[in-house]
């Protein structure tokens, strides 16, 4: 008996492949009616009923972004199957991906841009009083050139207090963290702090966004604004630094 | 939306600063579930923030007893309704969550802060910047 492939369509789109899936429900990778990737994000029914205060955030937040590093809302599907957002395809693998998948070692240059890149983001979101709130290796993509954030599931508008983006500063150090273990062949049996060769500046970099509270001068510095930051992760990871990184580090 | 991000509520998701590196040299358990990650998060917390929003009754997205799919706190007013659904659509969506039209016009954001202007608003509500329509 001959097997055919069923095409399987979602409204207009045309579904190619399931590209992820998590507690929320499915991620499809689908291509419109002018043949342009798109994500459709199929929420699961018992999510979406349990969190319906709150499933409206994303659409809301990503209807007032525009930028090449977050998807944009294409539309929303609502049809008998299940209730879709339809979001731009951002090229590229997730950096979990590079790092478990691929076994990628990132080198200085690549945490460099990728740390850039991700903070250029970050200020755009902040200064649009947009807080991420999930970012992950996960919810970073590289398509070996731009770097995308993506799931904006969690993504809320900021209360006022600078505090609030400090969720996001903490998180955006621990992606660095992942990347600068990339290369790293030791036992892993000590904080990362203590393991990682990273110069001192870089340290108190990290340590400073990572536990402010308990960082010399970390407290005073908790309120700054991402665009320091970014400054400082260029000046600590840039050039200068470039090299240092230990043994079995590209 | 002041307050939103209240210290209790969004401190758990904040990554643990002393991790060992064998953390940072794994996969997450979830991840090994999941394929590309595009878009969803694996935390059970998704609804932590507990903010409340105008709820728009989603009436045909087949999903049973829409009707339940109640606000928890009312907007802050100025949602917009579908003429084609009848449904209300939260300040800001430039799409109807229930039937999915467009509609760029609701789509209004604060110049200054970046917020979502509820329809009608001269002002913005939460730094108080003059809106520019």
């Amino acid at each position: 008996m001959m097997c055919r492939k069923r095409i399987r369509k979602i409204a207009e789109y045309t579904v190619a492949a399931r590209i992820g899936r998590g507690r929320y429900g499915v991620c499809f990778l689908a291509h419109d009616l002018r043949g342009r990737k798109v994500v459709l994000k199929r929420f699961r029914r018992r999510m979406w009923r349990k969190n319906r205060a709150n499933n409206h955030h994303e659409a809301v937040v990503l209807s007032g972004l525009c930028h090449p590093g977050v998807p944009e809302l294409l539309g929303v599907v609502n049809e008998h199957r299940g209730y879709y957002f339809v979001l731009e395809y951002m090229e590229g693998k997730t950096l979990e991906d590079w790092l478990f998948d691929k076994k990628k070692i990132f080198s200085a240059d690549e945490i460099y841009r990728i740390g850039t890149q991700l903070y250029d983001i970050l200020e755009y979101l902040h200064s649009h009083s947009v807080v991420h709130g999930d970012i992950s290796i996960a919810n970073v993509v590289d398509d070996g050139g731009q770097v995308s954030l993506i799931d904006f599931g969690l993504a809320r508008y900021a209360g006022g207090d600078p505090e609030d983006f400090r969720l996001d500063h903490a998180r955006t150090a621990n992606v660095l963290i992942y990347l600068l273990y990339s290369g790293y062949s030791g036992k892993g049996d000590r904080p990362w702090y203590e393991e990682l060769p990273l110069t001192g500046e870089q340290r108190k970099f990290l340590l400073g966004l990572m536990k402010p509270e308990e960082t010399e001068g970390g407290e005073k510095e908790a309120g700054r604004g991402t665009a320091d930051i970014k400054s400082e992760f260029q000046k600590y990871f840039g050039d200068v630094h470039r090299g240092i990184r230990g043994e079995g580090q590209p | 939306m002041s307050g939103f991000f209240s210290h209790s509520s969004s401190r758990r998701r904040y990554p643990d600063p002393n991790m060992r590196g064998a953390h940072y040299k794994k996969r997450g358990l979830f991840g090994m579930f999941s394929g590309l990650g595009s878009g969803f998060s694996s935390r059970s917390s998704r609804g932590y923030y507990g903010q409340g929003y105008p709820n728009q009754g989603y009436p045909n997205q087949g999903y049973p007893n829409p009707g339940a799919f109640q606000p928890t706190a009312p907007s802050a007013g100025g949602e917009a309704v579908c003429p084609k659904c009848g449904t209300s659509v939260p300040a800001g969506s430039k799409f109807w969550l229930s039937c999915g039209e467009k509609m760029e016009s609701n789509a209004v954001f604060c110049q200054n802060c970046g917020r979502p202007l509820p329809a009608g608003a001269k002002f913005c509500s939460e730094c108080g910047t003059p809106v520019q329509r």
